[in-house]
């Protein structure tokens, strides 16, 4: 009778621990389909945010090239075209100024070359864009010159990129 | 059907087998041996001295009590009755409350005064049958008793004719036909008949072979034996197969003469079993070791045995531990599993957290939300960032450079041009038709879509155009 209890006292907690040890395998078994499906709508979620980060990267770098330039303001428009334009009448005014990322801002500048040739002209802005910050040709209107054969009178809309 | 040894429960390898009566006395010894067994004869002696018996109990016993071997006997089948019970019921559980009743009514004694079991239940056309099986309890006092006067405590108790059809079974395996085995004792005959299907009937006497050397004898025996085949003889004309064994089925002679007593049976195969000696006491022990059909003891019946009730608790509880084994691996696996998950989920969620508050700059990210959020944040960065993006795009500046090299080559003059990123408006002159065409070939070259308007010369013999050009396509 003793010996009875005492294997009672066994099979009631293992029976049970062994149910309990199905049923939860059973429910984990039934359950692992929908944890495969979540951890894989997650490592696509991921696979997704990794391709919007290398684009991101790559917008950056164009940021990250401004920020490693010593100057921080591309030259002054005035004096640098007449600089180069000695003979042409330059008249450089500040059309507006768009807040960038970070302290940056584009600066937009119209200038007005009177009597200038077309080679110059040329040159003029690729000496331009090659400056460090850049000024950047966004818009341009020609207009054959009175004055001068073969010169024309330029508008130029440049843009430029400054920090603050 | 379920197949279990008698001693169901513990793993022993070695049963002792005991054919005790008075005027002979056989103990063996079976040892298991990957489901098949091995039999040696310890003691076989007739009219045996009780020193003799003593001192072969003094070896079996002292294996017995100490759990290593069971010791195993049978109750004489003179003693204990077995019947074949039919119920027109189509349950086996409605037929189980009825079976006592049954039996009762067919017995000349109470059924209260028995040990009794049923055995072999199975539906049938007619309903459900069973084997019952029961001997009464004086009885079996009187057969432990006799067990304890040598000095041994069987730990099994079996039928005898369950062991004899079980044991011929076993060493010649039936085909079909009908199968009379007859275990010829000193002081008595078993007689068991069956076939394929198992158990059919079965008849003890106590004319042994001692008793069948008067003519009397061997009638009596002979009509005992043609009662019983007869009552359950089956009508096919296939002949009796008989086995003999026992002890008396040594004695060639007398069994070739009962054989042809039984010459009005028609053809019988007879054959008698290797070692008949010792049979039935092999029957008991291997009965008790191996899987069995009808595994049977008195003992679990009446006054079991309290090494058989250790031995079942033994097998109980290690049947518990190991449930209670598996139940522990099974939620320590589970418990495992659990967290792995979790912490590959959290890994996951931490990983996305981090890779969007990295890419979006947002000091906090909603969980479920990242992936759009970020998306927001970078559309906003892409407006601060379309500056510096645009510095690395191709130039107005080239466009302009190269649509002025060409004017010049091509001898065109420009009276004016509006240049944008997506438009191009060139109003000029040129001192040939064709040469304003160039310049629309050069700009469609570099993927404008372009429109020109000549004008035919007039006073100056200039041909005016007018150039309009759409962003590269």
């Amino acid at each position: 009778m003793k010996n009875s209890r005492h294997l009672l006292a066994w099979a009631i907690p293992a029976t049970l621990l062994l149910l309990i040890g199905l049923g939860w395998t059973m429910l984990n078994v039934t359950r692992y389909a929908q944890w495969v499906s979540r951890h894989e709508a997650r490592e696509a979620t991921l696979d997704r945010l990794r391709a919007l980060e290398q684009a991101a990267q790559k917008d950056k770098a164009a940021l990250h090239a401004f920020e490693a330039l010593t100057q921080t303001q591309p030259p002054a428009l005035q004096p640098y075209i007449q600089s180069l334009l000695p003979s042409v009448r330059v008249e450089v005014r500040r059309r507006d100024t768009v807040p960038a990322t970070g302290d940056w801002r584009a600066q937009r500048m119209e200038a007005q070359l009177d009597g200038v040739l077309g080679d110059d002209l040329g040159r003029l802005l690729v000496r331009l864009e090659k400056a460090r910050p850049p000024w950047r040709l966004v818009e341009c209107t020609l207009q054959a010159s009175d004055q001068t054969a073969d010169a024309i009178n330029a508008t130029l809309i440049l843009e430029g990129l400054e920090r603050k | 059907m379920n197949r279990v040894s008698i001693t169901e429960g513990p793993s022993l390898k070695t049963a002792y087998g005991l054919d005790l009566s008075e005027r002979f006395a056989t103990v063996v010894r079976v040892r298991k041996r990957r489901g098949s067994w091995r039999s040696e004869t310890i003691l076989s002696v007739q009219d045996p001295s009780p020193t003799s018996l003593l001192k072969a109990a003094s070896d079996v016993t002292a294996e017995a009590s100490l759990g290593r071997a069971a010791l195993c006997a049978a109750m004489p089948a003179q003693e204990s009755t077995i019947r074949r019970l039919t119920a027109p019921l189509p349950s086996l559980s409605k037929a189980r409350k009825v079976w006592p009743s049954l039996l009762d009514i067919q017995l000349p004694f109470p059924l209260e005064t028995c040990a009794y079991g049923f055995l072999d239940e199975r539906k049938t056309a007619d309903g459900a049958t069973t084997l019952a099986v029961l001997a009464r309890k004086e009885d079996l006092s009187a057969r432990v008793a006799t067990c304890a006067s040598f000095k041994m405590d069987p730990h099994v108790l079996d039928h005898e004719g369950l062991a004899l059809w079980s044991q011929s079974q076993r060493e010649a395996p039936i085909n079909n036909g009908q199968r009379l085995v007859i275990y010829l004792g000193m002081d008595r005959s078993v007689w068991v008949i069956g076939d394929s299907t198992g158990w059919q009937g079965g008849h003890a006497s106590k004319r042994g072979r001692h008793a069948l050397n008067e003519a009397s004898a061997v009638t009596d025996w002979r009509d005992r034996t043609l009662r019983l085949v007869r009552a359950h003889r089956s009508e096919d004309s296939t002949p009796l197969d008989l086995y003999w064994c026992g002890p008396g089925a040594e004695d060639s002679v007398l069994c070739a003469q009962l054989e042809s007593a039984l010459s009005s049976l028609g053809p019988i195969r007879a054959q008698t079993h290797s070692d008949p000696d010792p049979f039935l006491a092999r029957a008991v022990a291997v009965r008790a070791l191996l899987p069995d059909p009808c595994p049977w003891n008195y003992r679990d019946h009446y006054e079991p045995h309290p090494l058989m009730l250790q031995w079942r608790d033994k097998g109980r509880r290690a049947l518990a531990y190991t449930a209670l084994s598996a139940g522990l691996v099974l939620c320590l696996l589970n418990t495992g599993f659990q967290h792995w998950a979790e912490a590959r989920d959290l890994n996951q969620r931490a990983a996305i957290s981090a890779l969007a508050r990295e890419v979006s700059g947002l000091p906090h990210v909603e969980r479920g939300q990242e992936e759009l959020l970020v998306q927001r944040a970078l559309e906003e960065q892409a407006e601060g960032l379309a500056p510096f993006l645009a510095a690395f795009r191709p130039s107005l500046t080239e466009e302009l450079v190269a649509l002025l090299r060409a004017t010049k080559q091509s001898g065109l003059t420009i009276d004016s041009l509006s240049m944008r990123p997506d438009q191009i408006i060139l109003q000029g002159a040129a001192d040939d038709w064709d040469r304003s065409e160039l310049l629309a070939t050069r700009l469609r070259e570099r993927d404008w879509r372009v429109t020109l308007d000549r004008q035919d010369a007039i006073a100056d013999e200039l041909v005016r155009f007018r150039l309009t050009a759409g962003g590269p396509s």
